[in-house]
């Protein structure tokens, strides 16, 4: 079977108890229960080649940890054809947990008190691997994420950066064909975030597992997937190759600068003018056309700067553009 | 003051969105209730009355001691886990007392339980036993007593709460303690059964004050022993509020230096 | 299928083991705080009847075996499964998630994932107590019946904790609940008649934690016996068909309180 995951038409409400505010509305609530239905996940489709890694974005309330809580098997799907290595994850959901690894950022697996390996070798346990084996398999992948050095300090006295090593050594010591990273850089400083991509980039590729990704990160995603699915408002907005959307939109940069004259205009190829006052202004540069470097060059010539920062789109403007074109 | 009237209303609202929580509670107690109705009559073996307790003021008074240890709230808990995540740092930047919003957000909690759970309670042991002389005139100052006993059990749960700052759980010393009121606090037998100088002991010891006393004089007053109550009652508070916020001063100062 | 379960249950309690070693001085704490604790009630009955030697037949004699009973079968539970306790938070916290993600039945691995360490205390001051008060010969009864105790006690959690999947906060109720069943099955038996008796052996079957086992201990009975196994087996069955039930309701998402 050539696809990993195949998702179609997948559909997930959910009802939210309603309240007013206030004392009354407190009272109110006792005795008669309101409820709003909020649609999750509407209509959602795509499917995951083996071994691809897809880039799995949209911002908070989007969807996409409904989607893939349901992917997983934790969440039951209102409607839609799932199939998970050509198991529905509703029926099926231990023998896919055999198959599956998951790594939630913010929901750690590790135990905090004990040194990784006690995590590890029950893991071992719990998904019944064959004690040789599981030495081997071990021992590859402690030398893969250079935890060697960790494996006996408790998890507590760990950096955030150790720490996410480990979790992710976890989620792989039963060689799953699936692995689900759920915010796995948050947190982590740049150094570690670096480090953290390098490893899933040589993860995927010597172990061909498939990979679905979400991150607020919008580098996670530039430096991973050649494939990014965008989610918003529990619809696809956007589902296509990467470099399609770094050319359209990621790599816009947002200069902001803050001058000690009058700040008269800026006239350049590939620069746009987003605001400006008389002595700041905000600039969207197009580094496919002009560098970072001959823009900073030509404003330093004319005028002379007190501040700079410059920044990505975020992926809410990015979103909005794309959900404005559609 | 005000924003502390806030912070109980909050938790007001918030409690009552788990209004059958109170209800469960109130069910617990009932059993319990029910329970001592059997212990004590097979106790009394058909004698009318024993230490100055008739059945019926013993299942009474034991309403009201009950009432008065189940009405809890998770203080405990969740200062315990404040300490533990550190979080209590994050609470010093706020403009309220840290033991102030505990306050509020307990003494609040633990009156509306107790209303609840004796309203509740009270019919079934009024058609269990019967009903016992109460004069009305004496109804609102045991309810001041009852008040103090709460402010006082508030107190002294957190001082065992404020320890985890030194320790690393503090459970195990609340279930110490929840014993202790249990036994010479006087929750399941009023003093009076204890031999002479257990009874004399207990009389001494702050715990009492938090169960045995307000409910002695639910059940029979005397203007005397109210006032001579009262007066121990908020000596016993003062004394542990003050313990409260050295402990709590103590553990801060730790807590800043060592970064949580 | 039974020699694996065993065997996970087994390989939990070594991991649960290793963290108790790794906090020493909190697992001594702990489980030497719960001894205390046990004492203390003990101390408190031995008042109780000295006071009134005989309760409906039964003396200080029974009510030690009585204890030794629940303490032991309470502290196994909380030795073996240790999250007994805390199902409703579980569910409530979200953590559910995780163990569904793993290839392992839900229920056992939350439970087990835990082990108390005060629950060490009551199973050594239960088995010392029981070495004490129980003849050698009635040993092996004794274990047998604490077995089934176990069973009765982890099955009545299970359903308790399972009303999380159904009531908004289930955590305050659950846990009174449970601590209201430790709590009757920690009094005299022998006091109920009648009613209340009856409720004891069928909705709240506290009187087949501690009640009958101590009564069979006394004057075997086979009766007794099999309606013990029964009640262990029909809150057991009962627990999981609650528990199951409630997990695809969460699934489903219906839960108030889901974190999406």
């Amino acid at each position: 079977m050539e696809n990993a995951i195949e998702l179609k038409n997948l559909v997930k409400r959910f009802k939210t108890k309603q309240k007013e505010a206030g004392l009354a509305g407190s009272f109110k609530s006792l005795f008669k229960s309101k409820y709003k239905e909020l649609i999750a996940v509407d209509n959602v489709s795509f499917n995951l080649k083996k071994g691809e890694i897809v880039g799995f974005i949209g911002p908070n309330g989007a969807g996409k940890s409904t989607t893939i809580k349901i992917l997983a098997g934790i969440l039951f799907p209102d409607s839609g054809d799932i199939s998970v290595l050509g198991m529905n994850p509703q029926k099926d959901r231990k023998k896919l947990a055999f198959k599956i690894g998951c790594v939630f950022g913010q929901k750690p697996q590790l135990w905090y008190h004990l040194p990784a390996i006690d995590t590890f070798n029950l893991f071992s346990k719990i998904y019944e691997l064959d004690d040789e084996e599981y030495k081997k398999r071990l021992d590859s992948l402690v030398k893969m994420f250079e935890v060697e050095e960790i494996l006996n300090t408790p998890v507590r006295k760990l950096s955030l950066g150790q720490r996410m090593r480990c979790e992710i050594v976890a989620s792989m010591l039963h060689k799953p064909e699936i692995l689900f990273l759920d915010e796995p850089t948050i947190g982590l400083d740049i150094v570690a975030k670096q480090k953290i991509r390098e490893l899933i980039m040589d993860l995927n590729k010597k172990e061909k597992v498939t990979i679905l990704l979400t991150s607020h990160d919008t580098q996670d995603i530039e430096h991973l997937c050649e494939r990014i699915i965008i989610i918003n408002h529990g619809r696809v907005v956007y589902d296509g190759s990467i470099e399609k959307l770094q050319k359209d939109y990621l790599s816009n940069k947002i200069v902001s600068v803050k001058f000690s004259s009058e700040f008269k205009g800026l006239d350049m190829l590939g620069i746009r003018t987003i605001s400006s006052n008389k002595y700041s202004a905000d600039f969207e540069i197009k580094t496919e056309k002009i560098s970072i470097q001959k823009f900073i060059d030509s404003l330093i010539k004319k005028y002379d700067i007190i501040d700079i920062n410059i920044a990505g789109t975020p992926i809410e403007e990015v979103i909005t553009k794309i959900y404005g074109e559609k | 003051m005000k924003k502390y009237f806030e912070i109980g209303k909050i938790n007001l609202m918030n409690n009552l969105a788990y209004s059958s929580e109170f209800f469960l509670k109130s069910l617990f107690i009932l059993v319990i209730l029910f329970i001592f109705v059997n212990i004590w009559k097979a106790a009394y073996a058909g004698k009318e009355i024993i230490d100055g307790f008739t059945i019926a003021m013993i299942i009474w008074y034991m309403l009201m001691t009950e009432s008065i240890v189940t009405s809890g709230s998770t203080v405990i808990r969740e200062v315990n886990a404040d300490i533990q995540s550190g979080g209590v740092a994050y609470q010093l930047n706020k403009p309220y007392s840290y033991i102030g919003y505990y306050f509020a957000k307990s003494v609040t909690y633990k009156l509306i339980s107790l209303v609840i759970t004796f309203g509740i309670g009270a019919i079934l042991v009024y058609l269990l036993v019967g009903g016992i002389k109460v004069s009305l005139l004496s109804i609102p100052l045991i309810l001041v007593s009852v008040i103090l006993a709460l402010i006082l059990d508030f107190f002294m749960l957190l001082c065992i709460a404020l320890v985890a700052f030194w320790f690393e759980d503090t459970t195990s010393l609340r279930w110490i303690y929840d014993k202790i009121l249990f036994t010479i606090g006087g929750m399941l037998v009023p003093l009076e059964i204890f031999p002479a100088w257990l009874e004399k002991i207990s009389a001494v010891l702050p715990f009492s004050f938090a169960v045995y006393q307000p409910a002695k004089l639910f059940v029979s007053f005397s203007m005397a022993r109210f006032l001579e109550v009262t007066v121990i009652q908020i000596a016993y508070i003062l004394l542990f509020a003050i313990i409260a916020t050295l402990i709590y001063k103590k553990g801060i100062g730790r807590v800043t230096i060592n970064g949580g | 299928m039974a020699v694996k379960f065993f065997k996970f249950i087994w390989e939990y309690f070594k991991i649960n083991l290793q963290s108790a070693m790794e906090y020493r001085a909190n697992f001594l704490t702990q489980s030497v705080f719960m001894i205390l604790n046990d004492v203390i009630w003990l101390i408190f009955w031995m008042i109780f009847f000295a006071k009134f030697p005989v309760l409906n037949a039964w003396g200080i004699k029974e009510m030690m075996i009585m204890m030794a009973t629940i303490t032991f079968s309470w502290g196994l539970v909380g030795i073996f499964f240790g999250n007994f306790r805390y199902l409703a938070e579980v569910i409530r916290e979200g953590q559910l998630d995780f163990y569904l993600t793993l290839p392992k039945e839900e229920l056992t691995h939350i439970l087990v994932s835990k082990s108390k360490f005060d629950a060490f205390g009551d199973a050594f001051f239960g088995l010392t107590l029981a070495l004490i008060t129980i003849p050698l010969i009635k040993l092996p009864l004794f274990f047998f019946l604490v077995f089934n105790s176990c069973i009765i006690i982890l099955g009545f959690a299970i359903i308790l904790g399972s009303l999380s999947f159904y009531i908004g906060s289930a955590v305050e109720a659950s846990s009174q609940g449970l601590m209201g069943v430790l709590s009757i099955a920690s009094y005299p038996f022998s006091a109920f008649s009648g009613y209340t008796k009856f409720i004891l052996l069928t909705l709240i079957p506290a009187g087949f934690i501690t009640g009958i086992p101590v009564e069979i201990i006394r004057s075997f009975n086979w009766m007794q016996i099999i309606y013990m196994m029964l009640c262990a087996a029909i809150i057991f069955s009962l627990a999981i068909i609650v528990f199951k039930k409630g997990i695809k309701k969460y699934e489903s998402g219906n839960l108030i309180n889901v974190r999406i």
